[in-house]
């Protein structure tokens, strides 16, 4: 409050209408009182300026003091004493709004909170910088060298990671040719997933997921699962460019590869990659969109992408990472809602389009829609997706339609999270594409437990029947982590 | 006045002081024209869902240290959840590629009354002692903090 009234006394000073005896004196006097220094008329007007300024500073609002310096500049007759101050003050609230600007900057180069580590008492090292940095800003004491920084430099880079090790066989990794059929009682390591997430500059950012598997030729193998350059400029529009979990429903964008996050063992088979039978193409490379939509309590967002599609003449590699197969680009829009008074629900729709080029046939065009309900609250977990695969040959009234879909329900007590998934996959033995994989279907139950801080361990069953093959039966126990 | 009525006068006098003791105030840049939020806008910001204000500007959420009983508060009123709890969501949230949602956090009520006056897209959550007149004091869902209904608590 005394910083304010000395603004309204300082006020008529600089818009030229002041007592400069009296506005002195009542101001000196202030800080006289305040400091302890008793001092003739011209040390009060000294104490006047460093006064102003740190008024000045404690007000956020320079907008409304600078326009009234502004205005005070157009008034007739000040004299150029006056005016040399105003020019002072302007060079003073240029210079705050550069330190202002460095804040900012200062801020958005924090690397966010540790998340990765446990918690502790102790802040992590960006607060340090973040409270050192403020209280050089509060005092307007910005450092020369600091605001003579460029306004953004890179890193830290931070990388995280997932892995998981298991025992038993996973239904869903397609045997190579070659390789081995092995033991249903073998050990196994999972996907060695290492990622980061890192802002390049206020809009910029890149996502990195690179992935160190091994399989049923028990050699390793490198892939890159997913690399992005976003631009998010807004809640209402980001775009990226790179490769990417296709926007088709909710488990590849909410799930990715980490098996940790995931409450079975592995992805549903709808989900199962590309080049391990899948059917759907989860990954695309090119460009997705994506943004709010302002509907209020709905919480509607939209999705846009452009991609090379899926390769349909080399099903050993399906993900065109580096050339297209065809000049033509699968496009897939995607409209979704979170309601804003039920966390945790959402629900949406997706339509894919893209022209397969199988070799010596007649091209197919591709019509994906898949739909998701899904609820994943502190306790209960309840996911519920499906897709209609159509695919009809060109110059020909030939259709071959193809259904895949899962439901999960689960529900925390406490640490340990009992799950029960039901997978059902239906393709057409005469679907040109993927007539192969047949019909799958079988629950699947187990327990999920959170033993530490990013440690979870899962045990799960199982049974599962396949057209034209007898059933079978599976057992799995998995230790995931994050580090 | 006998002595039931001087002790519910006491009482009375003390009881909204004692209510209100653990509200925590929500406080933003004073250039900032935002006078009240909605809870469920704060946990949207809080979890990195908003990322802007209606104005353009970033939001930039400001908490104490982990352990910290403002953070606590916050974290129990607004999210619902425990700090385990909000971990998992940051990691989780990084790894969906979600950037820059991630509150920061200061080791004082000062640092973060100091950052908040510094930065105007920032919000921050303060025990009623460490505001002054250089942050804006907003209200939740129209209540202001030290009123009855006030839904922001201090943690223990």
């Amino acid at each position: 409050m005394k910083t304010k009234s000395i603004r309204e006394d300082v006020r008529p000073f600089i818009t030229g209408t002041h007592d400069l005896r009296q506005l002195s004196a009542r101001l000196g006097a202030e800080v006289s009182l305040r400091r302890g220094i008793k001092g003739n008329n011209a040390a009060r007007l000294l104490l006047l300026f460093p006064l102003f300024l740190t008024g000045m500073s404690a007000q956020p609002s320079d907008e409304a003091a600078r326009a009234s310096v502004v205005v005070s500049g157009t008034a007739a007759g000040v004299a150029q004493a006056k005016d040399s101050t105003i020019e002072q003050l302007l060079k003073r609230i240029t210079e705050m709004e550069v330190a202002q600007k460095r804040m900012q900057d200062k801020l958005d180069g924090l690397p966010a909170e540790t998340v990765a580590t446990p918690p502790a008492a102790v802040p992590p090292a960006g607060a340090t910088a973040a409270a050192a940095a403020t209280q050089t800003a509060e005092s307007g004491q910005a450092d020369r060298a600091d605001v003579a920084e460029p306004s953004h430099t890179l890193g830290p880079v931070e990388f995280h990671g997932f892995s998981d090790f298991g025992y038993g066989r996973s239904w869903f990794e397609k045997r190579p040719p070659g390789g081995l059929n092995g033991s249903p009682h073998s050990f196994n390591i999972g996907d060695f997933d290492l990622f980061t997430n890192t802002r390049i500059s206020e809009h910029w950012s890149i996502v990195g997921e690179m992935l160190v598997t091994s399989d049923f030729t028990n050699n390793f193998g490198i892939e890159m699962d997913r690399l992005l350059f976003s631009y998010k400029p807004s809640d209402y529009f980001n775009i990226s460019f790179g490769k990417f979990n296709t926007a088709l429903g909710y488990y590849p964008n909410a799930f990715h590869r980490a098996r940790y996050f995931q409450t079975a063992t592995s992805r549903p088979i709808m989900y199962s990659d590309e080049d391990n039978g899948g059917i759907l193409p989860v990954h695309s490379i090119g460009i997705t969109a994506t943004g709010k939509i302002p509907s209020g309590v709905l919480g509607l967002h939209w999705v846009a992408e452009l991609a090379n599609g899926r390769s349909s003449s080399d099903p050993e590699a399906p993900i065109q990472n580096f050339v297209d197969e065809g000049n033509g680009k699968a496009v897939n829009l995607a409209l979704y809602a979170r309601p804003e008074r039920l966390r945790g629900f959402q629900t949406g729709f997706s339509v894919y389009h893209d022209t397969m080029h199988p070799a010596n046939f007649r091209a197919i065009d591709q019509d994906i829609y898949t739909g998701h309900v899904v609820y994943v609250g502190s306790k209960l977990e309840f996911l519920n997706e499906a897709s209609l695969v159509r695919h009809a040959i060109q110059g020909t009234n030939q259709v071959f339609r193809s259904v895949t879909g899962y439901s999960q329900l689960s529900y925390a007590f406490g640490k340990t999270r009992p799950f029960v998934r039901y997978d059902y996959q239906n393709v057409p033995a005469s679907d040109p594409v993927f007539g192969l994989a047949g019909r799958v279907s079988g629950p699947s139950l187990g327990i999920y437990r959170h033993l530490s801080n990013y440690v979870v361990l899962k045990l799960q069953y199982g049974l599962f029947g396949q057209r034209g093959l007898s059933s079978a039966n599976d057992l799995q126990a998995q230790l995931a982590f994050a580090f | 006045m006998n002595n039931t009525i001087r002790l519910t006068i006491i009482i009375g006098s003390f009881l909204p002081a004692l209510l209100s003791a653990d509200d925590l105030a929500v406080v933003v840049n004073k250039s900032n024209p935002v006078e009240t939020v909605t809870k469920a806008q704060l946990q949207k910001m809080v979890l990195g869902e908003q990322a802007s204000w209606a104005t353009g500007k970033k939001v930039s959420v400001v908490l104490r240290s982990p352990g910290q009983p403002e953070r606590d508060g916050v974290l129990r009123s607004i999210c619902g959840m425990s700090e385990d709890d909000f971990n998992q969501h940051l990691m989780h949230a990084n790894f969906n590629g979600d950037t820059g949602g991630a509150p920061k956090a200061l080791s004082s009520g000062v640092a973060v009354r100091q950052l908040v006056m510094s930065i105007p897209g920032a919000i921050g959550f303060l025990q009623q002692s460490d505001v002054n007149d250089t942050v804006k004091v907003i209200s939740v869902d129209g209540v202001a903090a030290g009123k009855p209904g006030y839904k922001v608590k201090t943690g223990k």
